[in-house]
């Protein structure tokens, strides 16, 4: 076992139990801690593909600038109780399916692990079009640009027409909360940004 | 060539309209007329061949019906999707006698109902468009529009039984309804299955019944992995939306319930034709379409048969209700059928005659249950109607005030548990004859059933007309003519069957013959 | 320079309607801040502009044909994508033009977003099912989807419309992860998220060795459970009837239609088109789902007594129809599905759009109770519900029967008969409930002189068939009364959009001929 792969699999265990941990605190707070760390795992693992471009962007756009954001939005303004109320209207018919998903998935995965399947060579090597030899000519940036602008140009503007839908949800939302029954503008967010900051409103309205 | 079956079929629908617009107090003379007339038209259908000079023979098959009209009606193909219905009419043997039956029966039926004064026009208007209906399943030679007369039957059985029936009337609609809608359900996807796999087989879609009986499917379709013979599929499938409707046990639950709620003269019918219908399926379109999946088939269906007569004459050995006894004994008497159709069908070497014979005594039975079963409910109609029960012990010694209803009531139940002379005693002899080659053991089941049967009848005769009056019927007065007369007329037609059943099996030899022959085509399977 | 890429003008043609649906979309939103309130009614007639012109735009593509692929096969112009382009614009013109009566009703006052998120959401309708590209079809759907989730919840002070939205967010974001991880391992086995690469090295590979199946087979079935959220199949469909339920009504129609036929469409690009080599081996789990989904959706239909939450588990036991199209992988099959699509769309809608005029408010007044006797108040409204709840249920001489004629034909054609046992089986289930509807509609009524009653006995009297009296106790003739009072006006939009679909789902019914023919060319048949 060389150095990659004891790197490899200490980042995969810290990967793994900090996503447990978004899910398994019951504070917030916590929850939004352990993401920034899942994320920061993830930059990691795109500097051992070589990826570091992305790796750097991953740990300024979403370790950093995102999750500060969204930490200070979750200390500022959740209230307390809101995350117990979401998790019992789900019910444990979905719980329990969702476990039942989740077996499946991990044995699948597992039996992949234990078969000793390879990946496709052509997946690591080339990916969009040979970008690995135009990486190691041109240099990792560059070669990720020229990617994103020629080969991708097309979903990366949807991306951006995705991000105008969303912004368009929020302001639905927020402005609906401040001028209607005068609650927090913390449902604003519940287009893009999950259970806990949206549900809250709505569970105290009855 | 004047349209005959056409005018058959819509006759009754014309009686109808003319019904719902016309004068309110004639609505009985009005269903009357029309489906008098529509009876006498029917007759035609007999003797139009006979006076044709073809003799016996003219009647024809499935594949060279005495009477045929045609018209293309929908038509539409775009590439390999092509749907085909003609319009298509014909009347082989095995269709004349049951329309011919089938119009007695609702123009007796309409006269059995005189009586109904709720709502009469409404009544006998849906009973001309279930006439309508039921002469349509029996002449349609394409399957689409066999399924549509099919189902077209249904609306107004449903309404008469939940309009006019008993107090659970709601509850026997609604199960008779579902149950046939579950049975029809196979039965259309059966058709849709048999339409495409014959139209990809051969290139030439089409639901008519010449080509359906000229071309036999081939090969094994693999549902979820199994393989199972096409024919022996198909088979299956259209047979299930017979079973529900002939009743065949363990389908036949919605039988008591919907004969006891339904008015009288519904009960005729449902006994008279309705049954009839299945068993007319299951000779004309399941064993002709699918005679490999049919013989496949023949033991189960035989075993089947047997517990049918069995169970049914069980049943109606210990019900207290009169109606219902009748309706159990006809669960019995449908198990003739089905174990004379199996051992027509059935595997093994057996002499062709003995074939013939097995399924012209299911088809006489059919005939005779429904004359006979008719006379057994019109004369527990004429009875409830006077005395408001239907409960066999609740009455007793009624021979003292009506002794007219019960000679005719004796007669009715000689003619049911099959003595000779009268017609059940043909089919049920023709029947045992034929199929104790094929499947012994069955046949002496069947056989030794008779004793029940006679013990039910007899034992209900007993109860409720011999022995001391019950002096509260004291009050009783006799049938009257009106009541009388379709007894009479079923009577005599029994009487007729049993004494000369040549001319029936004269009708049927040539539809018959042919599905024999087909049967003896087939290779024969080591069993 | 390895990177020799360029866009030319050609690449932006080919998504011309998804542009003229996004630029319509802004430009109501900017449009909507300068009017002033009273006149953002009209704000509708724009956006049916827009819909219109991308569907002219749609025809314009495929009259000017050329290579069928652009961005460098992101995206795909070829028959099947011109013919779901039409079948999701003209979904959303119906919805669109039910819509204002019902913002009327309900107090909307975010008219120019409502119109906005519509439009967008239907650009992601379309970006999904002209895409050639996992990733784009990817984006396609979350496109599509992030506007529905806060059109479910528009509503404003209805708890239902705002678990309606927070459900549907949820659990399609949960199908979003497996669809993302489905991709993920197909792109590992195969290297290419382009579907023609994906085809041309699965086509290349035969048979898969064992180091490829399990990673390409589980990231197949990973793919299709994702997509199974969003066109409801059973046993994924948990969802649907809350959310369909308390979703604004023209939104139930839209998503009921346009998020199906994308999802389809995808689907069967990946299925049939770039798995087709391995059709052997995702087709058991597609007829499973198919079964599952015909039989489960229609019991579960029968057993409803609000008729919106009937049209939603009406619409899951469509999805079962629809996927048979798919799991008989051939392309009759896809014809067939497409075929359906096109009915569904105009008869579902339909149906939708009555619904929409009898509700009075997000969710509630759709009981059945509201449709009683509603053959004697409002007659052309109930015989608009009458045409598409048979067609629904597939009577001849509606464009149902021909879509579900045309959908078990295939099944046949492809050696699947217990499809279409099935396939039947479930549909005879259907008539018992859409007929309920039609029923309660013309049937149950008050007894006693009320002279709406006469109205309806007199119609019967024509049908030759006498009314059931179901109701005969005094609490009946409270709810005729109420009835009497509940007659509502249809709005403008709402009566073209019912007419429209009335006529659409007859004439097709009777004359199937061309629009089959169009479908039969969209899959590339002769």
């Amino acid at each position: 076992m060389n150095l990659g792969q004891i790197a490899f699999y200490v980042l995969g265990a810290t990967a793994i139990a900090s996503g447990i941990g978004v899910i398994a605190f019951r504070n917030a707070v916590y929850s939004a801690l352990s993401l920034i760390l899942n994320l920061f795992c993830l930059a990691l693992f795109f500097l051992m593909l070589n990826a570091i471009f992305l790796a750097a962007i991953q740990v300024l756009v979403y370790a950093g600038a995102i999750m500060v954001l969204f930490l200070f939005v979750v200390t500022m303004l959740t209230p307390e109780g809101g995350d117990a109320a979401t998790v019992d209207r789900l019910g444990a018919m979905q719980r329990t399916a969702a476990i039942g998903l989740g077996i499946i998935l991990a044995g699948a995965f597992g039996y992949i692990l234990i078969s000793q399947v390879r990946l496709s060579p052509s997946a690591m090597a080339t990916g969009a079009n040979d970008l690995f030899t135009v990486m190691n000519r041109d240099g990792n940036t560059e070669a990720f640009g020229l990617a994103l602008f020629h080969g991708y140009l097309l979903p990366f503007e949807v991306t951006s027409v995705i991000l105008v839908a969303a912004i368009l949800g929020a302001v639905v939302l927020g402005r609906r909360t401040t001028s209607g029954s005068g609650l927090s503008a913390g449902s604003g967010l519940s287009a893009g940004s999950g259970p806990s900051a949206g549900s809250g409103p709505s569970a105290r309205e009855e | 060539m004047f349209p005959l079956l056409t005018t058959l079929v819509f006759l009754p629908t014309i009686g109808a309209l003319v019904l719902m617009v016309g004068p309110k107090g004639a609505s009985r003379w009005i269903a009357a007329i029309f489906s008098g007339v529509t009876f006498v038209l029917s007759l035609w259908l007999y003797i139009g061949p006979l006076v044709g000079g073809s003799g016996t023979a003219g009647f024809g098959s499935i594949m060279h019906p005495a009477w045929s009209e045609s018209i293309p009606w929908v038509h539409f193909a775009i590439g390999t999707l092509q749907l085909n219905i003609d319009y298509h009419l014909g009347a082989d043997g095995l269709s004349i006698f049951m329309l011919i039956l089938n119009a007695l029966l609702s123009f007796l039926a309409i006269i059995g109902s005189w009586h109904v004064s709720n709502r009469t026009r409404e009544y006998m208007a849906l009973l001309l468009i279930l006439e309508t209906g039921v002469m349509g399943v029996f002449c349609a030679f394409d399957l689409y529009l066999f399924w549509l007369f099919w189902e077209v039957e249904l609306i107004p059985m449903f309404l008469l039984i939940a309009i006019w029936g008993g107090q659970r009337r709601e509850y026997a609609a609604w199960k008779f309804v579902i149950y046939t809608i579950f049975g029809s359900a196979f039965m259309l996807a059966g058709i849709i299955l048999l339409y495409f796999s014959l139209g990809a087989q051969n290139g030439a879609y089409s639901a008519s019944f010449s080509y359906l009986a000229s071309h036999q499917v081939a090969g094994t379709y693999s549902i979820f992995g199994i393989s199972i013979a096409s024919q022996l599929l198909l088979f299956l499938l259209l047979y299930l939306g017979f079973a529900i409707k002939l009743p065949m046990i363990p389908f036949h639950t919605w039988l008591p319930d919907a004969h006891t709620e339904a008015p009288t003269a519904v009960s005729v019918l449902l006994a008279g034709v309705l049954l009839k219908m299945g068993a007319y399926g299951l000779i004309r379109i399941c064993v002709d379409f699918a005679p490999q999946g049919a013989r496949d088939f023949a033991l189960p269906l035989a075993v089947l048969g047997a517990i049918n007569i069995i169970y049914g004459a069980g049943c109606s050995l210990v019900q207290r209700d009169m109606k219902k006894l009748i309706a159990y004994s006809s669960v019995s008497h449908m198990g003739y059928v089905i174990l004379g159709v199996a051992a027509a069908i059935g595997p093994g070497a057996t002499n062709p005659a003995f074939r013939e014979a097995a399924l012209t005594g299911a088809a006489i039975q059919m005939f005779s249950h429904g004359a006979v079963t008719g006379m057994l409910f019109f004369c527990v109609g004429v009875l409830y109607e006077k005395a408001h029960l239907r409960e066999i012990n609740a009455f007793g010694g009624l021979m003292a005030r009506m002794p007219r209803l019960t000679w005719i009531y004796t007669f009715a139940i000689m003619a049911s548990l099959g003595l000779p002379g009268l017609s059940g005693f043909v089919a049920e002899y023709l029947v045992y004859t034929g199929s104790f080659a094929n499947f012994p053991a069955q046949t002496i089941i069947a056989a030794v059933t008779m004793i029940l049967t006679a013990g039910y009848l007899l034992w209900m005769l007993k109860r409720a007309f011999y022995g001391p009056l019950n002096p509260r019927w004291a009050h009783l007065n006799d049938a009257n003519l009106l009541e009388m007369a379709p007894l009479v007329m079923l009577g005599v037609v029994v009487l007729f069957v049993g004494v000369y059943p040549g001319f029936l099996v004269d009708l049927l030899r040539p539809s018959l013959h042919q599905i024999i022959q087909t049967m003896g085509s087939l290779p024969v399977a080591g069993r | 320079m390895a990177f020799t890429y360029t866009i030319t003008a050609g690449d932006w043609g080919h998504i011309a309607p998804q542009l003229t649906l996004l630029g319509v979309a802004l430009l109501v939103m900017v449009i909507d801040t300068m009017l002033p309130a009273r006149l953002r009614g009209g704000l509708v007639i724009i956006a049916l502009l827009g819909v219109l012109s991308a569907a002219a735009s749609a025809l314009l593509v495929a009259q000017l044909g050329g290579a069928p692929s652009a961005f460098f096969g992101m995206i795909t112009s070829d028959g099947l994508a011109i013919f779901s382009m039409l079948v999701i614009l003209g979904a959303t013109a119906l919805a669109l033009l039910i819509a204002p009566g019902y913002i009327e009703r309900q107090g909307i006052h975010q008219q120019g977003e409502y119109y906005a998120l519509v439009l967008l959401a239907a650009t992601g309708m379309l970006l999904m099912s002209t895409a050639s590209n996992l990733m784009m079809i990817f984006l396609g759907l979350e496109l599509l989807s992030l506007p529905l989730y806060v059109l479910c919840a528009f509503v404003p002070g209805q708890q239902i419309a705002q678990e309606s939205g927070m459900k549907y967010f949820l659990l399609s974001s949960f199908a979003s992860g497996f669809l993302l991880y489905g991709m993920a391992l197909v792109y590992g086995a195969t290297g290419a998220t382009g579907l023609t690469q994906i085809h041309a090295f699965v086509a290349s590979h035969m048979p898969l060795d064992s180091s490829l199946a399990p990673l390409l087979l589980v990231g197949v079935v990973l793919i299709v459970v994702g997509l199974a959220f969003k066109v409801s199949a059973i046993p994924f469909h948990a969802w649907t009837p809350d959310v369909y339920q308390g979703a604004p009504t023209p939104v139930t129609a839209l998503m009921s239609v346009g998020t199906k036929t994308a999802a389809l469409v995808a689907l069967a690009r990946i299925l049939v088109v770039a798995l087709g080599p391995i059709t052997s081996q995702w087709q058991p789990l597609l007829i499973a789902l198919a079964i599952l989904t015909m039989l489960g959706g229609n019991l579960l239909a029968a057993t409803q007594t609000n008729v919106k939450r009937m049209l939603a588990y009406s619409s899951i036991a469509h999805a079962g129809y629809l996927l048979i199209g798919i799991a008989v992988g051939t392309n009759l099959g896809l014809a067939a599905m497409i075929f359906y699509l096109a009915a569904y769309g105009i008869m579902n809608i339909g149906a939708f759009g009555v619904v929409q005029v009898i509700e009075r408010s997000v969710g509630f007044g759709t009981e059945l109770d509201r449709f009683r006797g509603l053959g004697a108040r409002q007659p052309w409204l109930a015989g608009a519900m009458t045409v598409f709840l048979l067609a629904l249920a597939g009577i001849p001489g509606t464009v149902g029967f021909v879509a579900k004629y045309a959908v078990f034909s295939a099944a046949v054609l492809a050696s699947h008969p217990e499809l279409t046992i099935v396939g039947v089986i479930a549909s005879m289930i259907s008539f018992y409930y859409y007929l309920r509807i039609i029923w309660a509609m013309y049937f149950e009524l008050n007894p006693e002189g009320d002279p709406a009653t006469q109205g309806a006995r007199a119609a019967l009297g024509a049908q030759g068939t006498p009314p059931l009296m179901v109701e005969s106790s005094g609490q009946s003739a409270v709810i005729a009364a109420k009835s009497v009072s509940m007659r509502q006006p249809i709005a403008l939009g709402a009566m073209l959009s019912l007419g429209l679909a009335v006529l659409a789902t007859i004439i097709l019914g009777i004359l199937p001929g061309p629009l089959f023919e169009l479908a039969r060319q969209a899959v590339g048949l002769p």
